[in-house]
C-alpha cells in the first residue's frame, strides 16, 4: 500500500526541486532539459515568489533549441499529482509573447504535496518534445 | 536558546518545557500558514462590496422573510446568527425539505466558489438562488423587486446606493411571480425583465457587502498561533492535548493536505465517498454538476451583469478544469466553527465529530462511485487518545461571534427579530 501521509502535508514557501539547474536570482528561477537534450525550458513566475500551494500566479517560460535555429511549432504545460490521480483545477492561459517565450497565466497547484510539471514542446516538423520536472510544496 | 537573566525561575522552567517539546518546523510553518484569518479577497464584480450603506440594506434583507413567497422564510432562518449562521438540521428545511446540509456563512467571503457544488463563483450570485429555489425561499425576482421598491426604508437605501429602481407597480407588465422559468416572465418584453434583473442582482450584491462583513471571530488556535509568531509559543492557550491534536491534524493524519490556509479548507472539491444520507436518491453530481451550472448562469462573474467581467476573478473562474474525479466532489468546508455546526458532511452523515473522526480513521462505509474518487485518503488508525487529540484540537477552532449588530436586523428598517 502506498502510504500517502509519509508525505509531510505543509504550507510553507519551501520549494524542493529535483533534477534541474537553478538559472538565474529568485527562488523559482529553473530549468529543465527536454528528455532528449533538444531543447531547454527555462521558467521563472512573476512576480518572482515561492511556490505556495493553491495560490494563483504567472510563469514565463523561454525556450532554447539546442540544435538549431528553427523556433518550436507549440508548446503546452500541465501539471499533476501522480499520489493523488489528478491534475490542476484551473485551466492554464498559455500566450505566446515571442518566437521562443510564453506566458502562463492562472497556474495553480492546488495542494500541498509532489506535482510533476510537463513541458511539451513541438517542433518545426510536428514532433513532440518532453520536459518533466518534479516540484514539492509544503 | 535566548533566556534572559533576569527571567524568573517559573518563566524558565516553562520555557524548558516547551523547548523540550520543541516545534518540528513544519508544524510550526502549518501553525503559521493558517492563521490569522485575513480580509476577505477583494471581489471587482461587485462594485459596492465594501460600500457601508450596501452593507446596511444587505443586513437589512438577510433578516427580512418578505422576500421568500411565503413572507416567513428569511435567509436567517437557516444561517441563524445563533448557530454560528448555520440551522443545526441535518439537511435545511425552508418551504420544503431540502437535500444538503446548511454550511455556516462566517468566512464565506474567503471561498472561491459557493455552495458545496461549486455552482456560484461570487456571492451576490449566490444569494440570488435561494431566494428563487422552491425548496428555500420560493420567491421570484419580479415580487422581490416590487416589495423593495413599495417598501420605504428599503427603497430608500436602495436608491441611496444603486441611484433608482424601476417603477414595477403595473402588474400587467410585471406580473406576480415572474422569474425565469415562468409564462409570466416569458411574456414580459426583454427591456422589463433587463430592468427587473438588474435591481434583483444589486440586492445580491448588498447581501454580499452584509455577509463579508460575517468574518470568523479570533479563536484559542489564532492566538496560539500568535504566540507561536511572537517567539512566545504558549501551550497553555490552547491545552497539551489539542497541542498534541494539531501536530496529528498537521503531520501524520494528513489532514492539512485539504484543510489549509486560513479558513481550514483549500476552496477546492475532493470525494470522499462519504456515504449518502439516502441510498435511493440520485447522487450528488458534486463538482462536476456544479461547474455545467454555473457555465449556464447568467449571473456568472464573467456574464453580463458582473462589474468586472474581464477581471482575474472573473477569468480565474470561467478556466476552471473539469476532470472526471470532479464528479461528487464536494467542496472542502471550513474547519473554522465546526464545533458549533454539527450535524457534519453535505447531507448531515454525521451527528458529532467523533462519528467525523472515525470515518477519517477507518473509512468504514466509504462508498468509491468510480475510479477517479480521491485517492488521498487511507485510514489512519489512530488510537482513542489520538483521536480525542485531534477533536480537541478541532474544537479550539471556535471563534468569538461577529459583533452584536451584525447578528440582528438593523435598526429602522422594521424587520423583527428571526
Ligand atoms: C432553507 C434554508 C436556507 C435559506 C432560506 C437560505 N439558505 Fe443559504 N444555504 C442553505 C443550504 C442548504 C446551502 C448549501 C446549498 C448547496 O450547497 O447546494 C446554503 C448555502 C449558502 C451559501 C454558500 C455557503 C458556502 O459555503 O458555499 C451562502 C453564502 C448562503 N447560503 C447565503 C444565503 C442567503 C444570503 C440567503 C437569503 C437570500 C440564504 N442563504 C437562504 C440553506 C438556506
Ligand atoms: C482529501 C481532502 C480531505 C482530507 C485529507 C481531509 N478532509 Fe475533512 N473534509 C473534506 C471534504 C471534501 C469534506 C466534506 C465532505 C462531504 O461533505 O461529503 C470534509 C469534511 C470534514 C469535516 C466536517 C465539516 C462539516 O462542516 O461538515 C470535518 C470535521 C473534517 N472534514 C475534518 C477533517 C480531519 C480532522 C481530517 C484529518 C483526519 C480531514 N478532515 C481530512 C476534505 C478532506
Amino acid at each position: 500500500m502506498q502510504s500517502t501521509h509519509a508525505v509531510p502535508p505543509l504550507l510553507a514557501a519551501t520549494l524542493l526541486i529535483s533534477g534541474c539547474v537553478s538559472t538565474g536570482p529568485g527562488t523559482t528561477h529553473r530549468s529543465t532539459m527536454t528528455e532528449d537534450g533538444r531543447y531547454r525550458i527555462n521558467w521563472h513566475i512573476t512576480p518572482d515568489a515561492p511556490l505556495t500551494p493553491n495560490e494563483y500566479f504567472e510563469m514565463i517560460v523561454t525556450i532554447e533549441n539546442r540544435q538549431g535555429d528553427a523556433p518550436p511549432q507549440e508548446f503546452r504545460f500541465d501539471a499533476t499529482m501522480p499520489a493523488h490521480r489528478h491534475g490542476m483545477n484551473t485551466l492554464v492561459t498559455a500566450t505566446r509573447t515571442g518566437e521562443t517565450s510564453w506566458r502562463l497565466q492562472d497556474v495553480n497547484l492546488h495542494m500541498p504535496g509532489e506535482w510533476v510539471m510537463t513541458f511539451d514542446v513541438t517542433d518545426e516538423r510536428g514532433v513532440m518534445h518532453r520536459a518533466s520536472e518534479t516540484v514539492t510544496l509544503e | 536558546m535566548k533566556y534572559t537573566t533576569t527571567a524568573s525561575l517559573a518563566a524558565t522552567l516553562l520555557a524548558m518545557q516547551a523547548s523540550a517539546s520543541a516545534m518540528p518546523p513544519p508544524i510550526k510553518r502549518a501553525a503559521l500558514s493558517a492563521s490569522p484569518v485575513p480580509q476577505p479577497p477583494e471581489n471587482p464584480t461587485n462594485r459596492v462590496a465594501d460600500d457601508p450603506a450596501a452593507q446596511q440594506l444587505g443586513q437589512a434583507l438577510f433578516f427580512d422573510p418578505n422576500l421568500s413567497s411565503t413572507r416567513d422564510v428569511s435567509c436567517a432562518t437557516c444561517h441563524d446568527p445563533a448557530r454560528a449562521f448555520g440551522d443545526g438540521k441535518a439537511v435545511a428545511e425552508g418551504l420544503q425539505t431540502g437535500t444538503v446540509n446548511t454550511p455556516t456563512i462566517l468566512g464565506t467571503a474567503h471561498h472561491r466558489w459557493l455552495f458545496l457544488d461549486g455552482r456560484a463563483d461570487t456571492l451576490w450570485s449566490q444569494a440570488l438562488g435561494p431566494i428563487e429555489n422552491d425548496l428555500e425561499m420560493g420567491g421570484a425576482r419580479t415580487d422581490v423587486v416590487r416589495y423593495v421598491a413599495s417598501t420605504p426604508h428599503l427603497a430608500r437605501a436602495f436608491t441611496e446606493v444603486f441611484g433608482s429602481l424601476p417603477d414595477v407597480s403595473d402588474e400587467a407588465r410585471f406580473p406576480e411571480g415572474a422569474r425565469p422559468g415562468t409564462p409570466q416572465w416569458d411574456a414580459m418584453t426583454e427591456q422589463d425583465r433587463a430592468a427587473v434583473t438588474r435591481s434583483f442582482v444589486n440586492l445580491g450584491k448588498s447581501i454580499e457587502a452584509y455577509e463579508r462583513l460575517l468574518q470568523p471571530g479570533e479563536s484559542d488556535f489564532d492566538r496560539w498561533v500568535a504566540s507561536i509568531r511572537n517567539e512566545a509559543r504558549d501551550d497553555s492557550i490552547l491545552g497539551e492535548a489539542a497541542v498534541r491534536g494539531f501536530t496529528l491534524f498537521a503531520g501524520d493524519a494528513g489532514c492539512m493536505r485539504c484543510h489549509f490556509g486560513p479558513m481550514l479548507s483549500d476552496l477546492e472539491f475532493h470525494d470522499l465517498g462519504i456515504p449518502p444520507r439516502d441510498p435511493a436518491a440520485p447522487p450528488m453530481q458534486g463538482r462536476g454538476g456544479g461547474y455545467s451550472k454555473l457555465r449556464a448562469s447568467e449571473f456568472r462573474a464573467d456574464g453580463p451583469w458582473s462589474d468586472a467581467a474581464e477581471s482575474s476573478k472573473a477569468r480565474r473562474a470561467a478556466a476552471a478544469r473539469i476532470g472526471p474525479e470532479h464528479w461528487g466532489a464536494i467542496r472542502t468546508p471550513t474547519l473554522r466553527n465546526v464545533a458549533h455546526t454539527a450535524p457534519y458532511m453535505h447531507a448531515g452523515q454525521f451527528a458529532t465529530l467523533s462519528e467525523v473522526l472515525q470515518f477519517y480513521n477507518t473509512l468504514d462505509g466509504q462508498v468509491r462511485r468510480h475510479s477517479h474518487a480521491e485517492a488521498v485518503l487511507v485510514p489512519l488508525n489512530l488510537s482513542d487518545a489520538q483521536l480525542a487529540d485531534l477533536e480537541t484540537f478541532v474544537r479550539t477552532l471556535s471563534g468569538d461571534p461577529p459583533a452584536d449588530a451584525l447578528r440582528h436586523p438593523p435598526e429602522g428598517f422594521g424587520i423583527s427579530e428571526p
